[in-house]
């Protein structure tokens, strides 16, 4: 299964990347200079996030069985339960291959041209080269001491930031062959349950340093037996109109 | 079935060479056999799972031998890629050898050595007495620092990439870092002590190397296939094109153009370690080189590839030049680590006696070059390379052109 996401970003937003140049403190992610890109291990973070959130809901109406776990942390010794939705979807430490990629998110002008790649498979063959010029802008701020109620010494930053409403699209992979093969019929459904509505609540999910970014639109690209799945099962069926997935076979 | 394979990077990717106090550094100027082959395994896995018990048993029962992939660019393998063997020097200068480029060139002395008279040992050290002889002079004349033979440090095992005639450079993947960090689900801030940092590829750049199989399994794939190699794959990380193609003995030999030459008992025949090399023994545990003292080519692990109409008894001359080393592992399957695997470095020269030579030896070399000369052949090790005519150039030739 192969799911489309066009995101918009709704404010000033970054990628951070760790790293500082002359010109600004918070260098936002990019694969050439002014061409920015939402790394693929935050998309894959927020959708996690919004999955687990979403496997709460579904277990308090009793929509799943089983109890979503919330990973690995390092200040305790709990740690991924291999058996629920969540585990099942992203993998954990020592687990089998989990199922699901994503690919980073890159620059489309239009939703059009976001459909034109989703359908070319460009994204996952390597082929799409977005383009942008002069897209990143540099704010710079500053951080008011809560005791003095003035800047706070040397608390001066720039920082590289993307405007609001520039379009970017990633693509999430979801082999159901592997699933097929680990889980039963019922189990299958629960986690798919879990998938698509995390993927609902992703609406609701901040992404990226201080942004806060909308999904616009949603694609995706079932199998015949892909499709029977999502047909046969109410809830998923729901899910999946209220994302206002376009069906492709 | 012999393949080239090339492996173009389309998303950063993270090919553990070790982990550090400072995070996860990547390899520069290769990918392993393993990390190709396991890449290779899931893309299998992930189209069919029903072939997952093939995929054990291939585990247990190699099928396919794949050597490193070496950091090529538009290069041609063997032709302009060469991994760097233990007589090689390199410039510490670097001088502008291509147009906007600086690079910095490699000197042999290999051709001396293979030249030269009485045992290797006396040929060394005569080999690099005639180095130093000639860097000095040449420094005299031109009165530049960048001739003297302090200058010069010994590079084994990375990639090299022939530019123009006798000139090679040392040549590295880009690589650029990557700062992970995991969230508060609640608090959306930065948790304690999670952060991770790692070295990655930069996209674009391009990687080949051989793959060989007895079976049948590769034959799922296609020419073209998107795989993922390294660390994240399901974070994006590793995404690469990987393409298969068919090539041939003749090919290959074509291309270190040795296909004239004879071989013939009594020979000095030098072997490269073109991948680390390790020879197993039953337990699949290596305990040393003792196996490879007196060689005899085809190995039944070659011959398991097919019909080699030749075969090679070779006697090793002391000493093997070059580098000891340990290959650690952990198995991502079994959540234990792997038998640890005591090698010889890539790029460490083995000196042999031809004693016997039979029908067509040059086709056992090459079978050596692709197949490997064991199982451990699958995981990336074990793969030797002929030197005929030493690729690099030997001092003369090289103050001639640089």
């Amino acid at each position: 299964m192969r799911v489309g996401v066009v995101v918009k970003t709704l404010c000033l937003t970054s990628w951070g990347t760790g790293r500082e140049r002359f010109e600004a403190d918070i260098v936002t992610s990019k694969i050439k200079e002014d061409v920015p890109v939402i790394p693929s291990s935050s998309l894959k973070g927020v959708l996690r996030t919004s999955v687990i959130w979403a496997a709460k809901i579904l277990k308090r109406h009793n929509l799943i069985t089983s109890n979503p776990c919330l990973g690995v942390k390092p200040d305790s010794r709990r740690s991924p339960c291999g058996q629920c939705p969540i585990c099942a979807l992203f993998g954990y430490p020592g687990g089998p291959l989990p199922p699901l990629k994503v690919t980073p998110m890159f620059l489309v002008n239009s939703e059009n041209d976001a459909l034109k790649v989703f359908e070319k498979e460009d994204l996952l063959r390597g082929n799409y080269t977005p383009k942008a010029e002069n897209l990143i802008q540099e704010i710079t701020f500053i951080k008011i001491d809560d005791k003095t109620g003035t800047v706070a010494r040397g608390a001066l930053f720039t920082a590289e930031v993307v405007p609001p409403e520039v379009l970017f699209y990633g693509e999430i992979l979801l082999k159901m062959g592997i699933l097929k093969k680990r889980f039963r019929e019922e189990e299958l459904a629960e986690i798919l349950r879990t998938f698509f509505a995390g993927l609902l609540y992703m609406r609701y999910a901040d992404m990226g340093h201080r942004g806060a970014v909308k999904i616009v639109k949603v694609f995706a690209r079932f199998s015949k037996d892909e499709k029977l799945i999502v047909e046969r099962d109410p809830l998923i069926s729901k899910l999946v109109k209220a994302l206002g997935v376009e069906y492709d076979i | 079935m012999i393949y080239e394979y090339e492996i173009k990077i389309l998303s950063p990717t993270v090919v553990t060479e070790r982990i550090g106090k400072l995070g996860y550094t990547t390899h520069r100027q290769f990918i392993n056999g393993s990390v190709v082959r396991g890449a290779l395994l899931t893309k299998i896995y992930e189209d069919s799972p029903d072939k997952e018990e093939l995929i054990i048993k291939e585990l247990d029962k190699p099928t396919f031998s794949v050597s490193p992939a070496l950091f090529s660019e538009e290069k041609d393998l063997l032709r302009e890629i060469w991994p760097t063997h233990s007589l090689c020097k390199v410039s510490k200068t670097y001088r502008k050898l291509q147009e906007s480029v600086k690079s910095r060139p490699i000197v042999s002395n290999l051709r001396y050595v293979i030249e030269g008279m009485g045992g290797i040992l006396e040929r060394l050290k005569a080999s690099e007495e005639k180095f130093m002889k000639i860097m000095v002079k040449k420094y005299q004349q031109t009165g530049k620092r960048e001739y003297h033979p302090v200058e010069f440090k010994r590079v084994q095992g990375a990639v090299a990439h022939k530019i123009k005639d006798n000139v090679w450079i040392l040549q590295n993947a880009k690589t650029e870092p990557i700062i992970n960090i995991a969230l508060h689900r609640a608090r959306g801030a930065v948790e304690p002590e999670m952060f991770f940092y790692y070295e990655a590829l930069l996209p674009g750049q391009k990687f080949k190397g051989f793959i060989s199989q007895k079976g049948s399994l590769l034959e799922t794939l296609s020419n073209k296939e998107i795989i993922t190699i390294g660390k994240g794959g399901s974070r994006g990380y590793g995404r690469a094109l990987l393409t298969l193609k068919e090539t041939s003995t003749e090919d290959i030999l074509d291309k270190m153009r040795v296909d004239k030459w004879k071989i013939s008992e009594g020979d000095i025949l030098v072997l490269e370690a073109f991948s680390s090399l390790g020879l197993d023994n039953s337990a699949y545990i290596v305990k040393g080189f003792d196996s490879i003292q007196s060689l005899k080519l085809p190995t039944p692990w070659m011959e398991e590839f097919g019909n080699i109409k030749g075969a090679l008894r070779l006697r090793l001359l002391e000493p093997l030049v070059g580098g000891t080393g340990y290959i650690d592992g952990f198995s991502i399957r079994t959540g234990l680590p792997k038998a640890r695997i005591k090698t010889l470095k890539i790029g460490s020269l083995l000196f042999y006696k031809v004693e016997k030579a039979e029908g067509n030896a040059l086709e056992v070399l090459t079978g050596a070059l692709t197949y490997g000369l064991c199982s451990l052949a699958s995981i990336g090790l074990s793969h030797v390379a002929p030197i005929i005519e030493d690729p690099f150039p030997s001092p003369d030739k090289f103050i001639r052109e640089v």
